[in-house]
């Protein structure tokens, strides 16, 4: 998708310019003193790309990605292992995770190449939790499992 | 000199080297992983070194920083994710080396130019302690204001493509950095109800989210067509050589990186994770050729790297000489000193020379351990990486990034606030957003506001708030060079444009 880059650039800015400064009023004179100087800066900053955008724009394509279905499974995935890993416990959404990472990014979709996958799942975390958890003493969510 | 002499003879213990080279080992691993910072790989190593002499304690704590600090070219070279914060700048051409198939070139020239630093760093400790302490006391509010504006005209360099997009992202960064309990007000602001936004974003769960996520993803939606090689596999010749003389052919770089990293050390509050953009843009700044930055050029690993590791010994400075910590890490060994019965500060040097001079020459022998085992272990770690199909190294990227912004603080919001940046980054860099200005906002936002705030509540009690930020001798230095460095790039703009008008007469 062929897009004007400043243009989006400049509403995002001032899209988060404007959530912040729906939190300055309630601020004491200190404490909102340096903030509002920035959002006037980042409004100031948003205006100032979509007016480029109408005088001198910057066109791009936007998003071209090759392999749309491993793209967005990797970000699913990503996504759903950092939501649940606090609730189900590292060592489960870490291993169905990193597993279905693997499996998704594999050229062989077939059984050997899930148990593959798992045993390859299995090494990583069991090494890296060994290391994080019994060394370094990082202590890890649980979860409902463990 | 004798005591110098006398404190290298204190340490040359099988022992204590032993424990150092350990130390130095764990903290390249530590450091090489992302979100484990150099200040937590030496808290987490306090306790082992009760049992310990001060001398051997403090020099296996000053290994393990070192080594953490060099460690984290590691991973910002190969998967384009700072290991620590100090690594930053490391991940803009280190990383397209890699690509190139020049990793194994990028590591060593980044060992030279960490132990070059290092050593610069730690000779300013030894032989500047005292001038440089007092030109530290000197910065009140209204100085590291200025300070942070001056880091801010980085932006300039960082930008790439659009000078106003990095303009826009850095004040989005220090926007960012405003979430959390204001510095001087006390109020909570910008949570959005989320009660662990109250201590701040996480800023190195920001980076590891800011750099890595985007690539991981892009790796991923390229890999069908294997359009996508991460890394030449072509065999370089003369690595070596090569990288050594990245550093020393034109030394003016990395002396000129590594006194930045030096000076910038020495400044409570201020470290290698500023050090190391200021470096990278005065590097690019003074380049012959500038536009080859970002694009693999080694000039920019050796600019942080050198500074980066410069800080180790110069931020010791404030701790040694007047008890102050000036770093997280120097917090950490302030409190090591107290546990062995030392009081950190001018006594010292008096009561305890010792202990101090010892650890000074510990550090110098750490810079000579991270050569000799970067050097080592540059080649196999490279081979090692290349040699994983990209099909692995994306998931196990991934997990690494899990853990590391879990581990920072235990906390699962900052694994979530890591994923979250990686997804604006991402459409950030579609828009043409460089993650470095914002990046650099993110840091330089909180030295700037307290600054700015404790700077203009010095001015009330003078009646003209604003006043004492244009009148002290030191803020008008540093007024003039921020000054400069802001219209450095537009005079090169008008200088390259005069040229090509020249030419095309």
């Amino acid at each position: 998708m062929i897009k004007n880059t400043d243009l989006y650039g400049g509403i995002f800015m001032i899209l988060v310019s404007l959530l912040f400064y729906s939190g300055v009023d309630k601020l004491n004179e200190y404490s909102r003193l340096f903030p509002q100087a920035i959002i006037v800066l980042l409004i100031a900053s948003g205006l100032g790309l979509i007016i480029k955008s109408i005088k001198k724009p910057t066109i791009a394509t936007l998003f071209s990605i090759d392999d749309k279905k491993s793209f967005i499974l990797v970000a699913v995935i990503t996504l759903a292992w950092v939501l649940l890993f606090k609730h189900i416990g590292f060592v489960v959404t870490s291993m169905a995770s990193l597993t279905g990472l693997l499996f998704a990014l594999s050229d062989v979709k077939n059984s050997k190449g899930f148990i593959k996958s798992f045993i390859i799942a299995g090494v990583l975390i069991a090494s890296l939790y060994l290391l994080f958890s019994k060394v370094l003493y990082v202590p890890f969510p649980r979860g409902v499992f463990f | 000199m004798s005591t110098f002499v006398d404190a290298f003879i204190s340490i040359l213990d099988i022992k204590l080297m032993f424990f150092m080279l350990t130390g130095t080992i764990g903290g390249m691993v530590a450091g090489a992983l992302p979100g484990f910072s150099a200040t937590m790989a030496v808290a987490l190593m306090v306790p082992f070194t009760f049992t310990m002499s001060p001398v051997a304690g403090l020099a296996t704590l000053g290994a393990i920083y070192t080594g953490a600090i060099f460690g984290g070219c590691f991973s910002a070279i190969l998967v384009n994710t700072p290991g620590t914060p100090s690594s930053i700048a490391t991940t803009f051409d280190g990383y397209p080396m890699t690509k190139q198939g020049r990793g194994e070139e990028a590591l060593i020239t980044a060992t030279f130019a960490s132990w070059g630093g290092g050593v610069v760093g730690v000779l300013t400790l030894m032989f500047l302690s005292i001038p440089l302490a007092k030109v530290a006391l000197k910065f009140g509010p209204p100085e590291y204001f200025w300070v942070s504006i001056f880091g801010l005209t980085i932006i300039a360099s960082l930008a790439s493509k659009s000078i106003m997009k990095g303009i826009a992202g850095g004040i989005f960064g220090l926007m960012v950095s405003m979430i959390g309990v204001a510095p001087i007000g006390g109020d909570v602001r910008f949570t959005m109800g989320i009660s662990t936004f109250q201590g701040g974003v996480e800023i190195l769960s920001v980076l590891i989210g800011f750099f890595c996520i985007p690539e991981m993803l892009r790796i991923a939606g390229e890999l069908k067509n294997e359009k996508f090689v991460a890394v030449d596999l072509e065999k370089q010749t003369d690595v070596l050589k090569k990288s050594f003389l990245n550093n020393f052919q034109k030394p003016m770089n990395f002396i000129k990186s590594s006194v930045i990293g030096s000076f910038i050390g020495v400044l409570p509050g201020a470290g290698g994770n500023i050090a190391n953009l200021v470096a990278y843009n005065e590097a690019q700044r003074s380049s012959d050729d500038p536009d080859s930055f970002g694009k693999g050029n080694p000039a920019g690993v050796v600019a942080t790297e050198s500074s980066n590791n410069a800080t180790v010994g110069s931020s010791m400075v404030p701790l040694l000489t007047l008890g102050i910590p000036g770093s997280p890490a120097a917090a950490v060994l302030y409190g090591a000193l107290m546990i062995q019965g030392l009081k950190p500060g001018p006594q010292l040097f008096t009561t305890n020379a010792d202990v101090s001079y010892g650890f000074m020459m510990a550090l110098m022998v750490a810079q000579f351990m991270i050569l000799v085992l970067g050097l080592l272990a540059g080649k196999h770690v490279y081979n090692g990486v290349t040699k994983i199909p990209d099909r692995i190294l994306v998931p196990a990227v991934i997990l690494l990034t899990v853990l590391g912004s879990y581990a920072i603080r235990n906390n699962v919001m900052d694994v979530i606030v890591m994923f979250v940046s990686g997804l604006i980054a991402y459409t950030l860099k579609e828009f043409g957003f460089h993650p470095g200005p914002i990046v650099l906002g993110l840091i330089l936002g909180p030295i700037a506001e307290k600054g700015f705030v404790q700077g203009y509540l010095m001015g009330q009690a003078s009646g003209a708030p604003l006043m004492i930020f244009f009148t002290r001798p030191i803020s008008i230095v540093l007024i003039i060079i921020t000054i400069l460095s802001a219209s450095w790039p537009l005079f090169r703009m008008y200088r390259e444009n005069r040229k090509k008008g020249v030419v095309n007469k």
